[in-house]
């Protein structure tokens, strides 16, 4: 709903409630008596204040956790990426210590041919391919696939996001992306009345978004000959 | 002691004075009607004196207290009429139970007594009542209420003559049983006077006159017979009423005193001496036009 | 002999005061309609935030009980100048009273109606709390907010009870002040128009005095007294006028 609508609608509702106080009831009408009025309002106010230690009880652990501290995560994966640009390459140990980077796949696949070319398909413009020979000729590629912090607000959901599908055939090592991904989330605002008190914005909050970059690294047996093609920018060997 | 003293009383809605240089006393623990013809102003006085309003000049006390706003005074004082307002959340019986502690001589037993004799449906609205139905319990809560000063306004508009009746009876037994300054405005004079102990006749806003009931019985009396004999035997005298119902005849109402001595030669005149009610004497009284209604078609 | 006994003006207003509770107990209904009514609208959420790149999109709903006392305080205002009109003063009537006791009893009343309507409101923010845990998937909630501490709650409840009754006591003051000349009726209005055009800052400033004031016992003082000159100036007023029936 949009603010102004909704605000529309309050002032409409407003004027519905003094418009209730007016108009006298028409004759036939039998007001409720006081004594039901009285209950009335006890039964409500009893059932709200049982619903309190109800909500205490209520387990919160499937919530979402907002993040202590949002700035390094991001600054270090922003570093990261401003690295990959810069030529500085990481190593696969760098990239499980840092801070903001997440794994979320980690898979071997058997050498089929002396010769590895790519295909990225669409949709993977934000993946970043690192190649690292290893030192022996073992006939594996592992490949492991990292990304770097995603949040909204205060909110790390960068656990979440999909790892694109990886394939090794005939030489040729396929990524796919995972399908379009959406993720929806609910938030409360505390009533302005606490807010006031508290040090919060009861307005809404603007809800940064920070989007993730992926990282690919493979790491290949030290004689594969390794065909970038077209797509040399994008991937990188160290 | 009296319980109201009214000193030159004017009281005035911008040009009009619905009260004027009103002045009278009511004394403690009697019965007094307050009678006068419509607009003459009881209903202000009334509620002047229940405190609702102010007095424009002069001075008016109740219970030695200027009324208005007065707690003290609303504490002795209860003013019923067919306008007072109850909760619409509060059936009957509600209001009976709600505004007692009020009042500090409220009588339960007497209230729920005349409630069930009038056989009210206690989970009735008050707003939903007939105008007769309402008058009669608005009449309960002034009875049970034993207030110091119980001021009814109109009691009985509405109700039907059995029930003015029984409420008439039930006003003077409780009266009896628990004296207290009752004043009454009414219409229904004839139906009052029984009951009354004073009477306060007021007319546009004036005094008429404040009498005991039984002063006011042997005041007047009224003289018919041949116009012309009546005519000379009256010259002179002040009239109260005078209206000529047939050709040739006449009849008079004249005050007792003015012809004391002169009873028996009204007699050896051929003209007839008849008593007068007090609600006739108190209309002549009042009245506008020497004639009354009977001019207006006489005219022309 | 007739009592010469005074009458004690609180235990009157006391007696009128319970009478008021019970006279307007169906004024609540309409509280709690109105706070449904809100619930329904904030179950909607107040904003929603959607963005996204190629690969993902994120929205987020944001939800907020704050309606519920926005309409709490609507309820307020009109409830305490309904008390002022003509139609609510004629049920006095009937009663031992004075004006004194009159409006003391319907402060009584309007502060009982202060404290029912904070609870109550800041309650159906629990309400909401529970709902949205029962309906939506709870991998969705972002707990940040959602978790209501118990000493925040205390705290809501207070804040909108002082709020209610900083509202109750204009209205009153609103209500008393068209009985005073009718004129107010357009008066009022006109000023509070002319001064928020014409003098914003000023207008400004009178808002924040309270709404940006951050310390809750600078809060509550600031509201107690301003409460106190509004209803002390209601009652100065309608203490001249005659009752009008």
């Amino acid at each position: 709903m949009s603010r102004v609508l909704s605000q529309l609608l309050l002032f409409l509702i407003g004027i519905a409630i003094v418009f209730m106080f007016k108009f006298k009831r028409p004759k036939f009408y039998r007001p409720l008596s006081w004594k039901l009025s009285v209950l009335a309002t006890g039964l409500y106010l009893g059932v709200l204040i049982m619903l309190v230690p109800i909500l205490y009880m209520l387990p919160a652990k499937d919530f979402i956790k907002t993040a202590e501290d949002k700035d390094q995560p991001i600054a270090s994966s922003l570093n990261l990426m401003n690295n990959l640009y810069n030529q500085h390459f990481p190593t696969e140990g760098d990239l499980d210590k840092l801070k903001g980077i997440y794994k979320n796949s980690d898979q071997t696949f058997k050498l089929d041919s002396s010769k590895l070319s790519f295909n990225l398909q669409p949709g993977t413009e934000n993946y970043h391919v690192l190649i690292e020979r290893k030192d022996l000729d073992d006939g594996e590629i592992d490949v492991s696939t990292y990304v770097t912090a995603q949040y909204v607000g205060e909110v790390n959901f960068t656990k979440r996001i999909l790892p694109p599908t990886i394939s090794v055939e005939n030489g040729m090592l396929s990524l796919r992306a995972p399908d379009r991904q959406t993720f929806e989330f609910k938030q409360l605002n505390v009533d302005f009345t606490m807010a006031q008190f508290n040090n919060q914005n009861s307005s809404i909050h603007e809800m940064s978004s920070h989007f993730a970059n992926h990282i690919i690294f493979i790491r290949v047996p030290q004689s594969l000959e390794i065909n970038r093609g077209v797509l040399g920018d994008r991937i990188q060997i160290i | 002691m009296n319980v109201i003293q009214c000193r030159d009383v004017t009281k005035s809605y911008g040009q009009n004075k619905a009260l004027d240089h009103l002045s009278f006393e009511i004394g403690e623990n009697k019965i007094t009607g307050l009678i006068g013809r419509n607009g003459a102003g009881k209903t202000t006085l009334l509620k002047m004196i229940a405190g609702y309003i102010k007095p424009t000049q002069g001075e008016l006390q109740v219970f030695t207290r200027k009324p208005f706003n007065n707690l003290d005074v609303s504490a002795k004082t209860i003013f019923i009429d067919d306008n007072m307002t109850f909760p619409d959340s509060f059936r009957l019986t509600d209001i009976l139970s709600e505004v007692a502690p009020f009042y500090a001589a409220w009588n339960s037993n007497l209230a729920n007594a005349l409630f069930n004799y009038f056989s009210f449906d206690p989970n009735q609205a008050h707003s939903n009542m007939s105008k007769g139905s309402k008058s009669t319990f608005n009449s309960i809560i002034g009875i049970a209420s034993r207030c110091p000063l119980t001021i009814f306004d109109e009691p009985t508009t509405g109700m039907d003559s059995a029930v003015r009746k029984d409420f008439y009876k039930a006003l003077l037994k409780d009266y009896l049983e628990h004296p207290r300054t009752i004043l009454l405005s009414s219409h229904l004079l004839s139906e009052l006077e029984e009951i009354l102990e004073d009477i306060l006749l007021i007319d546009n806003g004036s005094k008429c006159l404040h009498l005991p009931v039984m002063e006011l019985r042997e005041l007047a009396v009224g003289i018919r017979g041949n116009k012309q004999t009546l005519l000379t035997f009256v010259e002179g005298k002040e009239l109260i009423y005078k209206e000529e119902f047939a050709k040739g005849s006449l009849y008079v109402v004249i005050k007792k005193e003015l012809i004391e001595q002169e009873f028996k030669h009204v007699r050896q005149n051929g003209l007839e001496v008849l008593p007068i009610s007090l609600d006739d004497l108190c209309v002549y009284l009042t009245g506008k036009t020497g004639g009354g209604i009977d001019d207006v078609f006489k005219r022309g | 002999m007739m009592s010469l006994k005074e009458v004690d003006l609180l235990s009157i207003s006391l007696k009128q005061y319970v009478y008021k509770l019970k006279a307007y107990s169906a004024l609540f209904y309409v509280l709690l309609l109105a706070q449904i009514i809100a619930l329904f609208f904030s179950l909607n959420g107040i904003s929603h935030m959607s963005s996204g790149n190629g690969e993902l999109s994120v929205s987020v709903n944001t939800y907020s009980a704050s309606l519920v006392i926005v309409f709490s305080f609507f309820w307020i205002l009109f409830a305490a100048i309904q008390l002022t009109t003509k139609q609510y003063k004629k049920i006095e009537n009937p009663l031992v009273t004075n004006s004194i006791s009159g409006n003391l009893s319907n402060i009584g009343f309007l502060m009982t109606a202060c404290v029912f309507g904070g609870f109550t409101s800041s309650l159906v923010g629990v309400l909401l709390r529970i709902i949205m845990y029962f309906t939506f998937d709870r991998s969705q909630i972002i707990s940040d907010e959602f978790i209501l501490a118990f000493s925040d709650l205390l705290l809501g409840i207070s804040v909108t009870i002082l709020y209610m009754v900083l509202i109750s006591g204009m209205g009153y003051l609103t209500g008393v002040l068209t009985k005073v000349s009718m004129a107010f009726v357009i008066i009022i209005p006109a000023v509070i128009i002319g001064i928020s055009k014409a003098y914003t800052e000023i207008f400004q400033s009178l808002i924040k005095f309270f709404t940006l004031e951050s310390s809750l016992p600078l809060f509550a003082l600031k509201v107690i007294i301003t409460s106190i000159l509004i209803f002390g100036v209601s009652i100065l007023l309608s203490n001249r006028g005659e009752v009008s029936q």
